[in-house]
């Protein structure tokens, strides 16, 4: 009986550790292929057949890249604006997002899809308008005018996600603390906000994401150093030595994308132990 | 033009040609250095009363920083006293439009003069976004009888009104391996059978060497080939519905779906994988914009004895090719119009202009093209001078302002048909079904 | 073993206090009333924003051509006869669908896998996220060469198995299979973080109790995770396919829309008609028909997250 179990339990094991490495070679194996190009020589980028080990570790490239482009300035507006907007969105979310889950006022509908309706236009559809009142309001070019995008970029899906997640929160840990008299702040900051922490750690990271890639807003609003942030070095890099249309570096592309992935990846990795486990681990046990 | 003469106008570019291009880098390092002072004199006598007080003047264009277009800003603030602020253009079309749609119709003030292709200055100029530079051409006194003619009149000017001068020269021709010629015996094709013949001749499928390359992919590309083959065959990417057109298409097709000459991913191949091609020594021929060549010489292991060009050979009807430009603009919501205008007025002069040939391209200003120097360094411009001398072989595309609405018309319907989805018939009736109503439209407004 | 279905549902209800009607909270009124108007405050600006290009959708308006004229109905009649617009609403439609299911499947049993303890399982959690990470333009090339016949790496691996390599973006189902493959596996992440972050929400005891019932884990997955889970995955849904209806870069950095135009979005056709031809009245008559269609989709999704809510 025992002894069944185990084996049993070995081929559960071995089979979760097939379906990791499965996973794990889908989702890195293309990325790889990336980071191949990121160190292939300048003119030949592929061998046929690929070669999967690396033609060289030469960092030409990358020299190149920080030679010709402010990456460093870069960074840090990128780092300001995906932080900050983060920021900006989360709080306000999270007022908008209670007052919605909770308080089930009139128009709370509404409110909702109209939220959704925001995201629904394609940017091409809107950004003249914009342009022009950014440009009368003298936002253009700047930290500012960037981040009021950001943020409202931001803004519905936060919202909704974080009506879902208050929703799951039974009403009854608040009205326990009501009743102990606790007001509405000290109420969302100590007993809200830690039983939706994964919720809020999730939605810190995928909007750090979301801002740090956000390119379409800074090709537009953005067109000073000062200003630019890293998403616009995977377009600038292309040009660098580039002698005609045809040899728009690809490689160079693949090397700022590189870059910009280190730092995402870290924060992710350090987030990961904020979405900790909750209350559950896991039905497959 | 008899096929003698087409085949005398190939030339193979010479090592010693080659050593010289690889100094060239060294050697403009050291021009830059010495040549600032002693600025050349400006064409016209207006650069001077903006001398008084030093000015910003934005600008948009396609290179980086270390490009040796940093040297031409240098010289225009060491001659004017006036800042550059320049910007990157977008290397992705799409995000170039849409940086520029959004700018000039938004009224941008932020923008003076900026580097545009065929199609913008047409769309650009329609929309009344970019200022007529008649003024300028006064002002500076450019002669613009030195520029090939097609470029100012036809895809730089509309409704009269000139919109931009052509500063860089783009014309299509073919380049070819001469290494392969000569092992397979060939010398370059006259006439579309010989292209065939040769073609097939020069394929090794097992090796994975093709006759031709073909890049046909949808997104301006394939229109390009559109309107080469079927202009050729005495249609146009506007005028499909004739026997010409529909000849050329079927031949255009042929060339991978039967003549296997070329692979049967051309539907898929743009001018980035086909240059990958190309440095793997998969093809012998390519019918591509002259800038190649450029690229080409500035590859240090590629061959610069194994590359040359050849004029395109004779169709059922003509022998042209297309020609175009990329130039520079004026913003018309620009409050530094003047400024703006003496950038073009500087960068129009020919000592400026020839700067280009430091990233293989070829000056826009004909009387540049015999220079040794040019002919060295932007090893295309001999063959463009034989096209020039020949007369008549070069020919822009149809740019008006819907250029852009045909180009996508025909460009979908041909893929489908060149994908195997429709038949030749049902792509040029539904591309003329589209394509119809636009040249209506423009004839009545 | 049918008969603890029943004792399922009855225990979830017993066990989510979230049924029982929504309670006045607070006293203070005034600051209830403070966040409704923020709620709305965010709401109005866009909503007046979206009545702009409505406005300009009943316009001849075209830079090019100097026009601002009233046309009444003529754009969106005209969108009924345009065979472009047929062409990119098949695979709108048929894009968004599959994506979304696809994204959906795959960032549920991702987010069950990731939920599930085991050594460097914090690393694999950030792996996870980087195809998500890495900017769209970025993916989207790297997957033209990835479909190359030549230097793709899908083709690599075929031809290394069986010797052949096939035409992935000449061929009009596999090219829509190459977009819709893409897609998911660039944005699947997303969901499955956010699924994994839902999953922490659900107390353990209701496990337990499935488990006291005999349910083993399909079941109490089926009558337990995904009920509970429910409205997030009916939200995410409604994103997921407004993010695929508005989303072209992908796709056209892929496909250019081809071959022909088996792989057009509709979206795309809101910027070459805006941005390079620069009909802007037909633009945004294109872009109502979007807006109508996400609209729709976003009416019925929270049309079904508000029983699934209820239902809790």
């Amino acid at each position: 009986m025992n002894t069944q179990l185990d084996f049993k339990r070995g081929i559960r094991t071995t089979l979760f550790i097939l379906v990791v490495i499965l996973f794990l070679t889908v989702v890195l194996l293309p990325i790889y292929y990336i980071f191949l190009t990121a160190f292939a020589p300048s003119g030949k980028l592929f061998t046929v057949p690929l070669t999967y080990v690396p033609r060289s570790l030469a960092v030409e490239r990358f020299q190149d890249i920080f030679g010709a482009l402010p990456i460093a300035r870069y960074m840090l507006n990128s780092t300001m604006l995906a932080t900050l907007s983060t920021v900006l969105a989360l709080t306000v979310s999270l007022l908008a997002a209670y007052a919605i889950a909770r308080l089930d006022f009139p128009g709370a509908n509404l409110v909702m899809v109209g939220l959704l309706a925001s995201s629904m236009l394609p940017g091409t559809a809107t950004v003249i308008p914009l342009f022009q009142m950014y440009q009368s309001l003298n936002l253009m070019d700047t930290l500012l005018g960037l981040l009021i995008l950001y943020g409202s970029a931001l803004l519905p899906i936060t919202t909704w996600v974080l009506v879902s997640f208050l929703r799951q929160v039974p009403v009854e840990i608040e009205d326990a603390a009501k009743v102990d008299g606790a007001s509405f702040f000290p109420l969302l900051w100590r007993i809200v906000l830690p039983v939706i922490r994964p919720g809020i750690a999730t939605m810190f990271l995928i909007n750090f994401i979301i801002g740090w890639n956000e390119f379409f807003t800074p090709l537009i609003f953005a067109r000073g150093a000062g200003v630019k942030v890293i998403t616009m070095a995977l377009s600038e890099a292309q040009v660098i030595g580039a002698r005609s249309e045809f040899d728009v570096s690809w490689g160079n592309m693949s090397a700022v994308a590189i870059l910009t992935t280190i730092p995402v990846f870290i924060i992710t990795l350090i987030f990961q132990r904020q979405i900790v486990e909750g209350i559950t681990s896991g039905v497959f046990k | 033009m008899s096929r003698k003469a087409l085949a005398s106008l190939t030339r193979p570019v010479s090592r010693r040609a080659f050593l010289k291009t690889a100094g060239a880098g060294a050697a403009f390092a050291a021009l830059s250095a010495c040549a600032a002072p002693v600025a050349a004199p400006a064409e016209g006598t207006g650069g001077e009363e903006t001398m008084a007080e030093p000015q910003e003047l934005n600008i948009v264009y396609w290179a980086d920083s270390n490009d040796f277009f940093q040297g031409v800003i240098d010289q225009y603030q060491e001659e004017t006293g006036n800042t550059v602020n320049y910007e990157v253009a977008p290397a992705v079309y799409i995000e170039w439009q849409q940086m520029m749609t959004t700018r000039l119709a938004s009224g941008d003030t932020g923008t003076d003069a900026f580097h545009s292709d065929d199609f913008q200055a047409a769309i650009y100029g329609a929309a009344g976004w970019l200022s007529p530079l008649e003024p300028v051409v006064d002002l500076y006194d450019i002669d613009l009888d030195d520029w090939p003619q097609t470029l100012i009149y036809d895809v730089s000017s509309w409704d009269g009104a000139l919109y931009r001068i052509p500063w860089g020269n783009d014309t299509e021709i073919f380049f070819y391996r001469t290494d392969y010629f000569e092992e397979a015996g060939v010398s370059p094709p006259t006439d579309w059978n010989d292209l065939v013949e040769i073609g097939t001749a020069l394929t090794d499928e097992d090796a994975g060497i093709y006759g031709i390359a073909l890049s046909a992919t949808i997104g301006g590309q394939l229109g390009n080939e559109i309107q080469h083959w079927t202009n050729q065959g005495g249609g146009a990417i506007n005028n499909l519905d004739n026997d010409g057109a529909r000849e050329a298409l079927a031949f255009y097709k042929a060339l991978y779906a039967e003549h296997n000459i070329a692979p049967d991913s051309a539907p898929q191949e743009d001018y980035s994988s086909v240059f990958q091609g190309w440095l793997s020594n998969k093809y012998a021929m390519w019918w591509c914009w002259d800038g190649f060549f450029g690229a080409m010489r500035t590859n240090e292991e590629f061959w610069a004895d194994q590359v040359s060009a050849f004029l395109p050979p004779m169709g059922p009807d003509n022998a042209e090719t297309i020609t175009g430009c990329w130039g520079w603009s004026v913003v018309a919501s620009s409050p530094n119009q003047e400024l703006a205008n003496e950038w073009i007025g500087f960068t129009a002069r020919a000592d400026v202009m020839k700067q280009q040939i430091y990233r293989g391209r070829v000056p826009a200003r004909v009387s540049l093209w015999a220079d040794p120097e040019v002919q060295d360094l932007a090893p295309s411009s001999p063959f463009l001078l034989d096209l020039a001398e020949a007369g008549g072989l070069v020919k822009a595309r149809p740019v008006t302002p819907s250029i852009q609405e045909i180009y996508d018309a025909a460009e979908q319907n041909v893929h489908a048909y060149l994908t195997d989805q429709v038949s030749l018939d049902e792509a040029v009736t539904a591309a003329m079904d589209k394509i119809n109503p636009i040249l209506e439209r423009d004839l009545g407004s | 073993m049918a008969s603890t279905d029943a004792g399922h549902r009855q225990l979830i209800t017993d066990h989510s206090p979230l049924t029982t009607g929504v309670l006045p909270l607070f006293g203070q009124q005034n600051l209830s009333t403070r966040r409704i108007l923020l709620a709305w405050l965010l709401v109005t600006p866009v909503v007046l924003w979206r009545l702009l290009t409505f406005y300009i959708s009943f316009f001849d308006n075209s830079p090019v051509r100097r026009t601002f004229d009233f046309v009444g109905l003529d754009n969106y009649i005209a969108l009924t006869r345009d065979s472009n617009v047929d062409a990119t609403l098949t695979f709108t439609l048929f894009f968004t669908v599959t994506s979304v299911i696809l994204q959906v499947v795959f960032g549920l049993a991702i987010a069950e896998l990731l939920n599930q303890r085991f050594r460097m399982r914090n690393l694999t959690r950030a792996v996870n996220l980087l195809p998500w990470a890495m900017a769209p333009i970025v993916i989207a090339t790297a997957a033209r060469w990835i479909f190359h016949q030549d230097y793709g790496l899908i083709n690599d691996i075929i031809w290394r198995l069986s010797g052949e390599r096939p035409l992935w973006l000449v061929n009009f189902t596999t090219a829509r299979f190459a977009v819709t493959i893409t897609d998911v596996w660039k944005n699947t992440a997303f969901l499955s973080v956010i699924f994994l972050s839902g999953l922490q929400g659900i107390p353990l005891e209701l496990y337990e109790a499935a488990k006291i019932d005999g349910a083993d884990g399909v079941r109490s997955y089926w009558y337990v995770t995904l009920p509970l889970l429910m409205p997030l995955i009916i939200s995410m849904i409604i994103f997921t396919a407004i993010f695929r209806v508005l989303s072209f870069e992908i796709v056209y950095a892929l496909t250019n829309g081809g071959p022909g135009t088996a792989t057009s979005l509709l979206s795309y056709l809101v910027y070459l008609e805006g941005f390079r031809v620069l009909n802007f009245g037909y633009a945004s008559a294109i872009a109502m028909l979007l807006f109508f269609i996400v609209l729709l989709v976003g009416v019925l999704g929270y049309g079904f997250l508000r029983r699934a809510w209820e239902r809790l």
